[in-house]
């Protein structure tokens, strides 16, 4: 029981402390050096012809990152594959 | 499942398919692209197993050929990433703005990945319903 009570006690304490810091630290995620979304916004018509801005960064800016994701998904398929085939005994 | 689950599912999955494959083929024109257009076309197939059975889904949709789309979805993706390092500058360009036929290679990738996301989800489906 005091245990339980140490543990609700220490998730409070850090979800207060994160969410004092949020106002505290005015402008989350938002600073000046932050110019490459900028660049996204303006150029990708241009540079990629494609009318939809998250098509753009997903498939032309950031190609290589979503065939990583891709990559993700071929290795959930084997994966499931793999446990329920053991689960059957197939393998 | 019963006949007016049957019935239901018959008439509404090609209605399905084909609000995904707009989705995946309007990708950079429109909000939506490869991964949720393949999802709803993965919903409309997970449908048709629950309302057939697998057996019944089976001979519209068989297991074997989702296994080749996947792999071979994935080898086009690849071979098209790998093309864009040297050719994107001569087909991007030739191509005009907001139509169907533009953007060069974010269409092409999108109908790629949208295949192997749709085979991949697909094949999941079938795997956790059979066994």
């Amino acid at each position: 029981m005091i245990m339980k009570n140490i543990a609700f006690a220490s998730v409070l304490c850090i979800f207060l402390v994160s969410f004092i810091s949020i106002f505290t630290y005015s402008g989350f995620g938002y600073n000046e050096n932050n110019k490459v979304s900028h660049y996204y916004l303006e150029n990708s018509l241009e540079h990629t012809g494609s009318a939809n801005v998250v098509s753009a960064i997903v498939w032309d800016f950031r190609g290589f990152d979503t065939m990583g994701e891709e990559t993700v998904l071929f290795t959930v398929l084997v994966g499931v594959f793999t446990v329920i085939s053991l689960k059957a005994g197939e393998v | 499942m019963d006949m007016i689950v049957r019935t239901v599912a018959k008439g509404i999955v090609p209605f399905i398919w084909i609000y995904g494959a707009y989705i995946i083929l309007h990708g950079h024109i429109t909000p939506g692209g490869s991964f949720s257009g393949g999802v709803i076309v993965a919903a409309g197939a997970v449908l048709l197993i629950i309302a057939y059975g697998t057996k019944g889904a089976e001979k519209s949709l068989h297991e074997d050929n989702l296994h080749l789309l996947e792999a071979l979805a994935g080898a086009v993706l690849v071979f098209l990433l790998l093309s864009e390092m040297f050719f994107r500058d001569y087909v991007t360009v030739l191509m005009g703005y907001f139509d169907i036929v533009s953007a060069g290679y974010v269409l092409l990738l999108n109908v790629a990945g949208g295949v192997m996301v749709l085979a991949a989800l697909i094949t999941i489906a079938y795997m956790f319903t059979r066994r």
